[in-house]
């Protein structure tokens, strides 16, 4: 009896009829056993370039639930791994923890692969539900009760101990880079010099630079190319270039009018007014970097390749996020008598 | 959305080079026989196989549209991103950057093919340089032999790290890009893994310098950059990253899964059932009330907003 290769609905596609050829003169040896295995290849379509060919073994294929064409789970059509992740996050009820981990395990061993390829009628990992209908049911009653907290997923807790610690141990100084950055520059100077540059703080490890760059383009409605952004993540901070300067006008403007600011006056010489932008559960803070001042991008660049400087700087910026928002001077408040004078001063410098 | 997008879709793709000036495909002589088989010089030294590539792709003037983009082909040219595509809009595989849905129409494709159509392997060669290995979703790119790429010119660790991120960024959502002054080496990590294997095509025996360098003219000369993948980072706080954001796929994952079983193709099911009579379908996994009840866990975080 010919034995029929498994092939999932998406790699034959819709057509009726398909010529399945099977490889008569050779034979090819399967990517995950290294085993040689019997190769059939097909067109989706008589006039398709495209020539899809069996990769791994029956075997294989039939250990993992996964077609033989394009890996992916046949009734879910899934990688592997995210499979397994999936199963793994129901089974635990949503959370994510590392005990008892479902793994469709693989050998780095050539031996050990085929040993593993030869084993007939076995189920590895996540193939376990999802081919059986009655472990299946099981997840999916589990599934049924589903009660997730998905907070216990995010958890940022363990991150910060563990710069803390780190810091204790270095000696090095950042007064330098702290000195050269302005931090004592307030919003309000952009209608009278423009420009292109913001440094943004606060910027949480997690946010990808497309991420960032995206969220801004989206609210200034302008292409992500205009948008260019650098983030140190282990020292938290982002420089911030917006290539027209009508755009950052704009861009500030829209945080001023969408109350997106806060001032503060924690180091009372001034009252400050900085920009923020809400990602997901993140704050950043912006400040303009004005082209008079001697800042230097330049004197931030070693802290690219020095991880302890950048997170003594990264706790240093996160210690004045704290300070700003305790000495925070709310909006409503500020007519009156006690806070007044302050605003007053500021909003004319 | 963006400029550049409209572009390329507005426009037919250019030939990059004409088929009469491409190189031989034949290697210089290094040997004394050549062996038609390996496409290789035999009995001699083998010699320093590193070189500059003579072309390059310009992002936003080669790209455009071909017949690949008509077709219902998924791939992206390979000569396209060594930019040496001699068909320009007659290739039959797309000639631009990789974009978000053309992640995701690779990733319903096959998990074993690369975004050139090429198969991965199971494990990584030990230099880590080739295809990939497809039992890992690497976002990863190591770059190396910077030194060799700017030809020895003396430039600081921020002119080095600015010039990789205009290259890199033309190619692609980055998304976190770290340059290692001490080790001269750089990390970049982009948002989309069919984006690092095209930018590892495209960067890969390219040269650093820029045409106001006044060693430009000597650029051949060098090595060029050597664009690898990159190992797993054995920063603990980088690894716990890691293991969040594929618990955070793996739920947005579950959600797709849900919601294309609710709209399970009868046609698509009924093949399946007259080609394999062994496996089983079990029909719609899910059914509305687990979706509504997973829906109202992800509306509860803000994190999980797609």
């Amino acid at each position: 009896m010919v034995e029929l290769p498994s092939i999932c609905d998406k790699c034959l596609g819709s057509n009726k009829n398909i010529a399945l050829t099977k490889a008569t003169s050779s034979s090819s040896s399967c990517k995950i056993c290294t085993l040689p295995f019997t190769v059939y290849f097909f067109k989706k379509f008589n006039r398709s370039n495209d020539i899809i060919k069996t990769l791994i073994c029956l075997n294989c294929s039939n250990q993992r639930n996964v077609c033989q064409c394009c890996l992916l789970d046949f009734n879910w059509n899934l990688p592997i791994q995210l499979r397994d992740d999936i199963i793994n996050l129901i089974q635990q009820n949503g959370n994510n923890t590392t005990a008892t981990q479902i793994k469709t395990k693989e050998y780095k061993n050539d031996m050990m692969k085929s040993f593993l390829g030869l084993k007939k009628s076995i189920k590895l990992g996540g193939a376990v539900y999802s081919s059986d209908k009655e472990s299946f049911e099981l997840l999916y009653n589990k599934l049924l009760s589903f009660q997730t907290d998905t907070n216990s997923i995010i958890n940022n807790d363990a991150l910060a101990t563990t710069r803390d610690t780190l810091v204790t141990a270095s000696s090095s100084n950042i007064s330098a880079i702290v000195k050269s950055l302005p931090l004592n520059d307030s919003l309000d100077g952009i209608n009278d010099d423009p420009i292109s540059f913001f440094f943004c703080y606060n910027v949480d490890p997690s946010i990808p630079e497309w991420k960032l760059q995206s969220h801004i383009a989206t609210l200034l409605n302008i292409s992500t190319e205009l948008v260019s952004i650098s983030i140190n993540h282990r020292a938290n901070y982002a420089i911030m270039k917006l290539k027209s300067l009508q755009d950052s006008k704009n861009f500030v403007n829209k945080l001023i009018d969408s109350n997106s600011f806060i001032i503060s006056n924690y180091n009372t010489k001034s009252v400050i007014k900085r920009g923020y932008l809400q990602l997901n559960q993140f704050k950043i803070f912006l400040l303009p970097i004005f082209k008079n001042l001697n800042f230097n991008l330049n004197k931030l660049n070693p802290l690219s390749s020095n991880s302890a400087d950048s997170i003594k700087l990264s706790i240093f910026l996160k210690k004045l996020v704290q300070k700003e928002l305790r000495h925070k001077i709310q909006i409503a408040t500020s007519k009156n008598v006690t806070n007044g004078k302050t605003n007053k001063k500021s909003f004319r410098k | 959305m963006s400029k550049a997008t409209k572009s390329w879709k507005d426009k037919s793709a250019i030939i990059q080079v004409n088929e009469k000036d491409l190189p031989s495909s034949t290697p210089p002589q290094t040997g004394l026989t050549f062996n038609v088989w390996y496409n290789k010089w035999s009995q001699g030294n083998t010699g320093n196989r590193r070189f500059v590539n003579k072309y390059r792709l310009e992002p936003s003037s080669h790209s455009g549209i071909t017949l690949g983009d008509k077709s219902s082909n998924v791939f992206f040219c390979l000569y396209f991103a060594k930019g040496m595509c001699s068909l320009g809009k007659k290739c039959q595989y797309k000639h631009h950057i990789p974009e978000d849905s053309d992640s995701i129409a690779l990733l319903m494709k096959s998990d074993i093919l690369d975004c050139f159509g090429r198969e991965k392997f199971a494990d990584y060669r030990d230099d880590m340089s080739g295809i990939g290995s497809f039992r890992k979703k690497n976002r990863t790119l190591y770059i190396g032999g910077i030194t060799g790429a700017i030809n020895n010119k003396e430039l600081k660790p921020s002119q080095i790290e600015s010039r990789l991120r205009y290259m890199f960024s033309r190619l692609g959502l980055l998304d976190r890009l770290r340059y290692l002054e001490n080790k001269n080496c750089a990390f970049i990590k982009f948002k989309n893994q069919c984006n690092a294997e095209f930018a590892k095509e495209v960067m890969s025996n390219q040269t650093l310098l820029i045409p106001s360098d006044k060693e430009w003219d000597e650029r051949n000369e060098g090595t060029g950059l050597l664009v690898k993948w990159a190992n797993d980072d054995p920063d603990t706080a980088a690894q716990k990253r890691e293991r969040e954001e594929q618990a955070k796929t793996a739920l947005n994952a579950m959600i797709n899964v849900i919601n294309k079983e609710q709209d399970n193709d009868t046609v698509l099911k009924k093949r399946r059932l007259e080609l394999q009579d062994s496996k089983s379908s079990f029909g719609p996994i899910f059914d509305d009330i687990v979706l509504e009840k997973v829906r109202a866990k992800f509306r509860r975080s803000s994190e999980f907003k797609s």
